[in-house]
């Protein structure tokens, strides 16, 4: 999925942030990390990414889709068929085993399309490729921290999406585990052909990113543009 | 409502078993004990008022209203004191009315023996199912219940209870033979073992049969003397236990058989008038019996019957008001608990609205399963009040 940022710029009222993005353009299928201290807008920009918040001005678009045209259903809508999620803290819903985690997104989308069959097969691929097979049946309760991200990564791919966004998905896991997920994250969305956005304080991961977005520049109250190295 | 949503709530529930039974509990208990309370005052009045209002009128020794109601009505309430069954003759004779005697005091497995006439099944519009009604002494007919609790069908014999197993001139267990058996009536006569007022004073020890003291060899050691044709017989003479056809010739009574006992008189007077007459005949201070209208005893009752109810519900309602508090705490904390699921639901593309449906349905599911659970609980109840009523 092709992105396209133009004049961005955002606001947060109660604190006076601001983050302004003049212009980005990520190619559909290319992987970019996004790098920079806390407090710098990386989850702000993922927000605008995804239509959780709106800009107050500019625009994103989304392959042929403005941002800004869409009401609040249809931004649920493209985020729930178009864009997968990969956050820190997993957020897998406690009461469901592995599988049923992963069949989440099918199961809160209206018009996925696809058939429980089709979603059961998709599901038994991801767990093989992500070595989740055998834990198919746990719960995340009972799971390593590695395992739930892993839970998370194919949750996150389930539909196809075009856009995976990654927020500092690595944050939680050890050295090991960083490495691992980094690594599946960028074969398996390499793989299906998505666009990956990766947020990461971690500077030793960016390796085999396509684009770093670094974000250290940005301060508050004083827009400056997020420099892409 | 789809059935994605029905399967987060079924997880969700599934998942956190001990907060949904202690909920599913609670809430079952809210409804329920209402529900029960209202439904067996309402079924408890029916059915008392329903019984009383086919008996207008009840005889018996002057004492305790309640007592001699239930006595007469519902088989319950012990009586010592008896009057003549002459008093039923003489009201015969006035007729005013039909009437019929009752005379209660023993029972067989627990269950009451009620000695009485025939028309007391015409009165009451009992019909047989198998066999016949009593026509000889010693055979009884029984209630719907009792045949089917004790397994006893007509030609069998049952065994009344001893009375005082310590009292050896006193009187002795009688063996019955079933005759037949009514059809359920849904009344404390399908908890009840008829027989015919004779066989009952037999019971009593007022009439008895035993051995011709004439015809017997050791005659001696059995008669103790004989003066003005009167035989004294020695305690080595034991009555018959059974009523058959070899000796029911030898059962007899040693009193005017006007003389004998009954306790109570029901009856169903002919005209508005009658039962004036009746009343001013009967209540008056010199008379040592009374002449009582069940309705107005049963409804007195139901007064307080009613008047427990309301503290009762008042008492739930308190009570659900606490509940309600509780759950209302823990449906809050509940929410705040689980924002970070919620949250995770919305960034998946989900809307708000889902995230309230799910909540609603939980407590929702919660809520009918409690329901159901109530329902059935009160179903239960109305067996076990129905089974009261007709047994109290």
């Amino acid at each position: 999925m092709d992105i396209l940022i133009e004049n961005l710029l955002f606001r947060w009222a109660y604190s006076g942030f601001e983050l302004s993005v003049p212009k980005l353009h990520l190619e559909s299928g290319v992987s970019a990390a996004i790098v920079g201290p806390s407090g710098s807008g990386k989850t702000t920009f993922l927000k605008l990414l995804t239509g959780i918040e709106q800009a107050d001005k500019g625009d994103v678009q989304l392959g042929e889709t403005l941002l800004a045209k869409l009401n609040g259903n249809q931004r649920r809508a493209l985020r729930q068929r178009s864009i997968g999620y990969v956050f820190q803290d997993f957020k897998l819903i406690e009461y469901l085993n592995v599988e049923e985690n992963i069949l989440t997104p099918w199961r809160l989308s209206e018009n996925s399309g696809y058939s429980r069959v089709n979603m059961k097969a998709r599901v038994s691929s991801l767990m093989d490729r992500l070595g989740l097979v055998s834990l198919k049946h746990r719960y995340p309760g009972k799971l390593s921290q590695g395992e739930r991200q892993r839970t998370a990564i194919a949750r996150a791919l389930l539909l196809k999406p075009g856009l995976v966004i990654a927020d500092e998905p690595t944050g939680n896991l050890d050295p090991d585990n960083k490495i691992l997920v980094r690594d599946l994250l960028l074969s398996e969305i390499t793989q299906q052909g998505a666009t990956l956005i990766m947020v990461t304080h971690d500077r030793s991961l960016i390796e085999g990113f396509d684009r770093v977005i670094d974000f250290a520049d940005f301060q508050s109250k004083t827009p400056v543009k997020a420099k892409a190295i | 409502m789809n059935r994605h949503e029905l399967f987060f709530v079924w997880r969700y529930l599934d998942y956190n078993k001990g907060k949904s039974l202690v909920l599913w509990f609670s809430l079952t208990m809210i409804f329920a004990l209402p529900m029960c309370l209202g439904h067996l005052t309402r079924l408890f009045e029916h059915s008392v008022r329903a019984r009383a209002i086919d008996t207008p009128l009840v005889l018996g020794v002057k004492g305790n209203e309640y007592d001699l109601t239930l006595h007469a009505l519902y088989f319950q309430a012990d009586i010592q004191d008896t009057f003549p069954v002459q008093e039923w003759h003489a009201l015969m004779a006035k007729n005013r009315g039909a009437s019929v005697p009752v005379a209660l005091g023993f029972t067989a497995f627990s269950r009451p023996i009620v000695g009485t006439t025939l028309e007391y099944f015409e009165a009451r519009s009992m019909q047989i199912q198998e066999g016949n009604t009593f026509v000889q002494l010693g055979q009884c007919v029984l209630g719907s219940e009792v045949a089917e609790s004790l397994g006893l069908d007509p030609g069998m014999s049952l065994m009344s209870d001893a009375f005082n197993v310590f009292n050896l001139a006193g009187d002795y267990p009688l063996k019955m033979k079933v005759s037949g058996i009514f059809k359920p009536t849904g009344t404390p006569d399908d908890y009840a073992i008829f027989v015919d007022l004779k066989t009952h004073w037999i019971m009593d020890g007022l009439g008895h049969g035993h051995e011709s003291l004439s015809s017997s060899d050791d005659q001696a050691d059995k008669v103790l003397q004989t003066k003005n044709g009167v035989v004294m017989a020695s305690a080595s003479v034991l009555p018959y236990l059974e009523i058959n056809q070899e000796n029911q010739q030898t059962f007899h009574f040693h009193s005017a058989m006007d003389e004998l006992p009954v306790t109570a008189l029901l009856i169903w007077p002919s005209s508005v008038k009658s039962e004036t007459l009746l009343m001013g005949e009967f209540n008056h201070s010199s008379n040592r019996l009374q002449l009582i209208r069940p309705l107005e005893v049963v409804e007195s009752m139901m007064a307080w019957v009613i008047r427990i109810k309301q503290f009762m519900d008042l008492n739930y309602l308190l009570i659900g008001c606490t509940v309600f508090g509780m759950a209302s705490i823990i449906f809050f904390l509940s929410v705040r608990l689980r924002s970070d699921e919620f949250e995770t639901f919305h960034y998946l593309g989900c809307r708000r609205t889902f995230v309230s449906r799910l909540v609603i349905l939980e407590w929702g599911a919660l809520m009918f399963v409690a329901a159901c659970f109530a329902v059935v609980i009160t179903l239960f109840a109305d067996r076990w009040m129905r089974w009261m009523l007709s047994t109290v």
